[in-house]
């Protein structure tokens, strides 16, 4: 499903880009009436290769400079393909598929917002047409095939021209080997221009070009600009290939072959019966006064077609220039023209919030890891974690320690209109910061920076000013009550020591909690604020003992109708089975739906939630 | 009288058994590809229908015609003017005439069967 949608989005999008192209060689063959057709068939390459690779080089001289980059996606919004596809793996599996680093709005009543919905559907209205276009090929191509199975040889010297009284127009047939199908009892006047002009098929390979053609029109079916274009270049395949044949034969066969242009043409009923995949003839009027017109182009005028062709041809295939593809402006450190080109006025856009996250430095060492959305229901908030890969990133003036983070967090506040949270979690594999978070919000930003930031999102210059207060701020990490994590570990920390002092002479570990009731209060009262620092103390392993018991109980405590069933007296390794269970949950379910439904137990994850 | 109605290819073919009968089926798939340029199953099949339509027959790998050829062409013909001249022979004729230039010889042998035709 998700391959699905994300493949016609790419389709879309190269439609999209393949119309402009169409239109550009459109007119250009209203320019080339009088030139020899070759060169409009040729022409027809740029819009058969924007139809095939959804990517191309960039030059200058590109004519999609002349239009602007953001009407020529390669492929939908990121944001429109993931929700659908977030919300569709919700809808089917009940689960949010994280590998696009994401969690974005489930519509809460019918489970999948009508965007979504509107994609899914897209994508099998598209992928239906497709099959059933590519089925109804198939059978006519069988069809035609079965009726050639009886053509016999028109001459037995000639293995490679048949004749048949089942078909009404001549075509060249076959992929690995074609041949000429006649049909039966063409006049000897007429027999050597048809076979001349079908050899110059043959030749030109036109029998594989018109089929691969109309296998791009299948896949782009739903474009009706993509159905003249191929009508197009079908006409002007034939009459180039009429052309041909006066090239080679000379000029004074144009009667002779006019007439059987003539003669041939039948009336078909032709819809029905025409394949692609076949060699039909068509709009005979049109080719017969082609055929009349033609004259063999000078060597030089020739030449000079040939360098304007090839000049256009660049032009339609290349891309235009991207200004921020290339020199990436930074100003201390921040890719300040990346970051206005992202400015968001949804958390949802998903692709927008990410690149406005990477357009940020980060300390040596750490790494951004998966970045969450929170859209469903407010406060909407940005989520992202981090991996620390060496302690120095820790310690460095420039590192966690310092206020790079709390920077970065108020340059999203003034770039992402509707967020109201920011968090951002540890991954650490040193260990010192394992799980640690934590979270700003909007208001304490306006507070610090006595304002609202997002009046300096309007231009560069702003932009520019913002980074350089920046260096000046410091925002205490915490949560938004003002309390840090580091504050409630030590809190926590305090009370848990004092409690193991007293009596020590027990080994149960209800008279320990019982002698201290304050303590225990306090901890107790701190509620899911107590549990960070003390399953951060399990995940350090090994707590068998005195304290393991007492960590147990204060957190099942606190876990309340969270808590998993549980009966062994090993501290540890109630611990490691909750976090199992709650592991488990997450990949059944998914993060959002296991924050929802365990906003404590959540917790245990910490800042390795991958 | 419907069944002598052969397409152009069934045409041909029968045409080579009427040249070669009796003749060996295998020999007969050889020819056909030589001459028509047929695949053995296109040979057998055809040849298959034919027996069916009690044109030819094919008996123990030998193959013989039911039919013979001035039949076919008789019906030939006649469906020829009854489609094309509303059954008319000299409508038929005319027409043949206008664009045909005639040798005295067939000149002589046609008046000849018209004569014969009127007694």
């Amino acid at each position: 499903m998700n391959s699905l949608m994300t493949v016609f989005s790419t389709v879309v999008g190269m439609s999209m880009t393949a119309s402009y192209v169409a239109l550009g060689v459109i007119l250009i063959r209203l320019l080339l009436k009088r030139v020899p057709k070759i060169f409009s068939y040729l022409l027809w390459l740029a819009v058969f290769f924007r139809l095939v690779c959804p990517g191309s080089f960039t030059s200058v001289f590109s004519f999609l400079n002349v239009v602007k980059p953001a009407m020529l996606p390669d492929a939908l919004p990121e944001t429109l393909v993931m929700a659908g596809l977030e919300n569709i793996n919700y809808a089917i599996n009940g689960t949010v598929d994280s590998s696009v680093g994401s969690t974005l709005p489930l519509d809460a009543v019918m489970g999948v917002s009508p965007l979504s919905m509107m994609m899914l559907t897209g994508s099998m209205v598209w992928i239906t047409g497709v099959m059933v276009l590519l089925i109804w090929n198939i059978f006519s191509y069988f069809k035609i095939a079965g009726k050639i199975k009886t053509a016999t040889l028109l001459d037995a010297s000639l293995p490679h021209i048949y004749e048949t009284d089942q078909i009404s127009t001549p075509f060249v047939f076959g992929f690995r080997r074609p041949r000429i199908y006649l049909p039966a009892g063409i006049s000897s006047r007429e027999l050597p221009y048809v076979l001349a002009h079908e050899t110059v098929h043959i030749k030109r390979r036109d029998y594989l070009i018109k089929p691969a053609a109309f296998l791009l029109l299948i896949i782009h079916w739903f474009n009706p600009l993509m159905w003249l274009c191929f009508a197009l270049m079908v006409k002007d395949m034939e009459m180039s290939c009429d052309e041909t044949v006066i090239r080679n034969k000379g000029q004074e066969i144009k009667a002779d072959y006019s007439n059987s242009l003539l003669a041939l043409a039948v009336q078909k009923n032709s819809f029905w019966q025409a394949t692609p995949l076949a060699f039909g003839e068509n709009n005979i009027k049109e080719r017969i006064k082609n055929v009349i017109h033609y004259r063999k182009p000078r060597v030089w005028i020739g030449a000079a077609i040939i360098i304007v062709i090839t000049a256009l041809m660049i032009g339609f295939i290349a891309n235009p220039i991207n200004g921020t593809a290339t020199g990436q402006k930074t100003y201390s450190g921040y890719a300040v023209d990346k970051l206005l080109a992202n400015k968001t006025p949804y958390v949802g856009n998903a692709s927008k919030v990410i690149a406005l996250i990477d357009a940020m430095p980060l300390p040596e060492g750490v790494v951004r890891d998966k970045v969450e959305l929170q859209t469903s229901a407010e406060p909407y908030g940005i989520t992202i974690n981090y991996r620390i890969n060496n302690a120095s990133a820790i310690t460095a003036e420039d590192g966690i320690i310092g206020n790079v983070f709390d920077r970065n967090a108020i340059l999203l506040f003034a770039l992402v209109d509707n967020v109201q949270i920011i968090n951002i979690r540890f991954a650490d594999s040193t260990g010192q910061l394992e799980g640690y978070s934590w979270s700003k919000s909007r208001s304490r930003i306006e507070q610090v920076m006595q304002g609202d930031v997002r009046l300096y999102s309007d231009n560069i210059g702003k932009l520019k000013e913002l980074i350089d207060r920046l260096s000046s701020v410091y925002v205490s990490y915490g949560y938004t009550d003002g309390n840090t994590v580091a504050n409630n570990a030590n809190k926590v920390k305090n009370c848990l020591e004092k409690i193991m002092t007293s009596p020590m002479a027990s080994s149960n570990p209800y008279d320990y909690l019982n002698a201290h009731p304050a303590e225990v209060e306090t901890i107790i009262a701190m509620d899911e604020k107590a549990l960070p620092y003390l399953f951060s103390e399990f995940a350090k392993g090994g707590q068998t003992g005195l304290k393991g018991s007492l960590m147990e109980i204060l957190c099942r405590k606190i876990l309340g109708s969270e808590d998993i069933k549980y009966a062994s007296t090993n501290h540890q390794d109630w611990y490691d089975s909750y976090k199992k269970h709650i592991q488990e949950i997450t990949d059944k379910n998914s993060l959002v739906w296991v924050q929802d439904h365990y906003p404590k137990g959540v917790l245990i994850l910490g800042g390795e939630q991958n | 009288m419907e069944n002598y109605k052969l397409f152009d290819a069934e045409y041909k073919f029968v045409s080579i058994v009427w040249e070669k009968e009796p003749v060996n089926s295998t020999e007969l798939a050889r020819l056909s590809l030589e001459r028509l340029g047929w695949k053995k199953s296109t040979t057998y099949t055809v040849l298959r229908k034919l027996c069916e339509r009690g044109i030819l027959d094919n008996a123990d790998a030998v193959v013989t015609s039911l039919v013979k050829k001035e039949e076919v062409q008789k019906y030939e013909s006649q469906s020829l003017i009854e489609k094309n001249f509303e059954g008319s022979l000299p409508q038929f004729l005319t027409a043949f005439l206008d664009r045909k230039k005639l040798t005295a010889k067939e000149a002589e042998e046609l008046k000849r069967i018209i004569e014969e035709a009127m007694q």
